[in-house]
């Protein structure tokens, strides 16, 4: 545990991190809908970053058409918060999330009509979980999208 | 024999004889200069299991060339997206010392045609195979033509869960080396090979109803992208049209599945029925290889190749991407598109292309004369035979 004069630098640490870390995993050179996807998931990395929240590893890029789904499997670690935020095109309408331990069992969800959803969990199992990206509506289609995962340690209540 | 009886049969034999001078003279009958009927004759059992392992054949043969052609369209194509460059590219097979020659120009039409389809950075890139190998003649061991003899045809394969992005198209040009191909007859068919391809180019990946729909009737009604371009004649009336020009060769239009023809006959539902024909089933195939156009019992909609560059034109782009990403059933997704009944909408399309065939019975007037001369016959000779046998 850090002591509390070193919290703001940590957290300064940390989104300095994540500014570093997420262009870093977005090296791959794309088109258009590519670039916009990515600059969306920069802009998000901040606000994270100001609720403790770093990136667990480089961000996800695909793209689906309407009513398809890719599914990703994540590694996450017992007794941590996480933040899984999906980003995507400006022709894209809807994008959900599902986050889920195995294919019957869900563990939380965004599947409102936004399409920047973002699932925050707190583990108590450590493992393997999979969370499904679903391009609900796309104007034109295949809509890019982005999905990053961020972590922190579990805020303990005094 | 009572004299009664023989005027009757006399009348009854004078009647069919006149029935029969009238009805079954061969007047219609298409004369022996006429198209080729055999081409519009169904084929037999055995030509059709032949012909259907010839396209399975051909199938793997495409699945093939299209796999190993979209590794060599990769770089180029990644290249133009990352500059935001016209998204089309070119890989073109052929003899060496025709393709340095052929290289520029074709890749000068390829940007031109492009641009006039209105078309720059697009999500769904388009990869153009040109084939320039010569058919018929005697190739080196190895070379497609050793390999194959039997020419590849035209074929799309779109966008799909391995490559979202890319839609490839594959063209033979099989005549290009030869000195008296016109670069207006290149342009042409290379335009005419970008087909749905184009149309994803410009909208996106349809939805999946739309997608299976038009997978299922072998994306007939997309096969023309020149939505820049007025309507022009449809190359089959003149088939159809018999040499006055007015009548028709009744031999090709029954060629045509009944829906068809009842559609040329401005019947809304038929119509509706061709229009929405392969609606609600789920072709998966992403690889597509055209039918012959002269199988006529595959063509739905007579002129069908331009049904959507007209319904766009209709429609304008936003409905039209409306209609394009809908979920809804296809009539009734292209009736809220059109503003209107598809069926009346399809009748009117269908008006402007060709005339419409008369499919009730039209009596002329030297066929129903005889009919009211005969009945004036019989009658004559009843009232003649009741007034002979009237009791004084």
């Amino acid at each position: 545990m850090l002591p509390p004069r070193l919290a703001p630098i940590a957290q300064s640490l940390g989104l300095c991190a994540s500014l570093v870390a997420l262009p870093a995993a977005l090296t791959a050179q794309g088109d258009h809908w590519d670039r916009q996807t990515e600059a969306a998931l920069r802009q998000a990395a901040p606000l994270l970053a100001d609720q403790g929240f770093q990136p667990t590893g480089p961000a996800r890029l695909g793209m689906l058409s309407v009513d398809e789904s890719e599914q990703v499997t994540i590694s996450m670690l017992a007794g941590r918060s996480y933040a899984i935020v999906g980003v995507c095109d400006q022709d894209c309408g809807n994008l959900d999330l599902v986050l889920s331990r195995s294919t019957r069992q869900e563990v939380a969800s965004d599947r409102g009509d936004g399409n920047v959803p973002i699932v925050k969990v707190t583990t108590a199992l450590a493992g393997s979980y999979g969370v499904k990206i679903i391009m609900t509506a796309c104007r034109m289609g295949p809509c890019r999208y982005g999905v990053a995962v961020y972590s922190k340690p579990v805020a303990r209540v005094p | 024999m009572a004299r009664g009886l023989i005027v009757w049969i006399g009348a009854a034999v004078l009647a069919c004889a006149i029935i029969a001078f009238v009805y079954l003279t061969p007047s219609g009958y298409p004369s022996s200069s006429g198209p080729p009927v055999a081409w519009f004759a169904p084929v037999t059992a055995e030509r059709a299991r032949a012909r259907a392992l010839a396209a399975e054949w051909q199938a793997v043969e495409f699945q093939l060339h299209f796999m190993e052609s979209r590794h060599r369209l990769e770089p180029e194509l990644a290249r133009r997206r990352e500059r935001d460059l016209p998204s089309v590219a070119l890989v073109l097979d052929g003899p060496d010392s025709l393709l340095r020659i052929a290289r520029p120009g074709l890749v000068a039409t390829i940007d031109s045609i492009w641009q006039e389809l209105g078309l720059g950075t697009t999500k769904i890139a388009v990869g153009v195979i040109l084939d320039l190998w010569p058919r018929g003649s005697p190739g080196a061991p190895g070379t497609p033509q050793a390999l194959g003899q039997v020419p590849l045809g035209d074929a799309l394969l779109f966008p799909d869960s391995t490559d979202r992005s890319t839609c490839l198209t594959f063209v033979t040009l099989p005549f290009y080396a030869r000195p008296n191909s016109s670069s207006a007859h290149l342009r042409t068919e290379l335009k005419s090979s970008f087909g749905p391809c184009a149309w994803y180019a410009r909208f996106g990946t349809p939805s999946a109803r739309v997608r299976h729909w038009l997978g299922a009737r072998g994306y007939d009604l997309a096969r023309s992208s020149e939505w820049g371009v007025g309507r022009t004649d449809y190359w089959l009336l003149s088939w159809l049209r018999d040499q006055t020009g007015r009548g028709w060769e009744w031999p090709a239009v029954y060629g045509f599945a009944p829906r068809t023809v009842g559609c040329l006959g401005s019947r809304p539902a038929a119509c509706v029925d061709a229009v929405r024909d392969g609606d609600g089933g789920s072709a998966q195939s992403r690889l597509l290889v055209p039918d012959s156009p002269w199988d006529l019992r595959s063509i739905r909609l007579i002129g069908g190749d331009h049904y959507l560059v007209d319904v766009l034109r209709a429609a304008g782009d936003d409905r039209f991407l409306e209609f394009w990403n809908t979920t809804l059933p296809i009539d009734t997704a292209l009736s809220v598109a059109l503003k209107m009944p598809v069926g009346d909408w399809t009748v009117q399309w269908q008006q402007g292309i060709m005339p419409t065939i008369p499919l009730t019975p039209i009596l002329r007037l030297h066929e129903w004369l005889p009919g009211l001369f005969v009945i004036g016959l019989a009658l004559g000779l009843v009232v003649i035979l009741v007034r002979r046998r009237e009791v004084r």
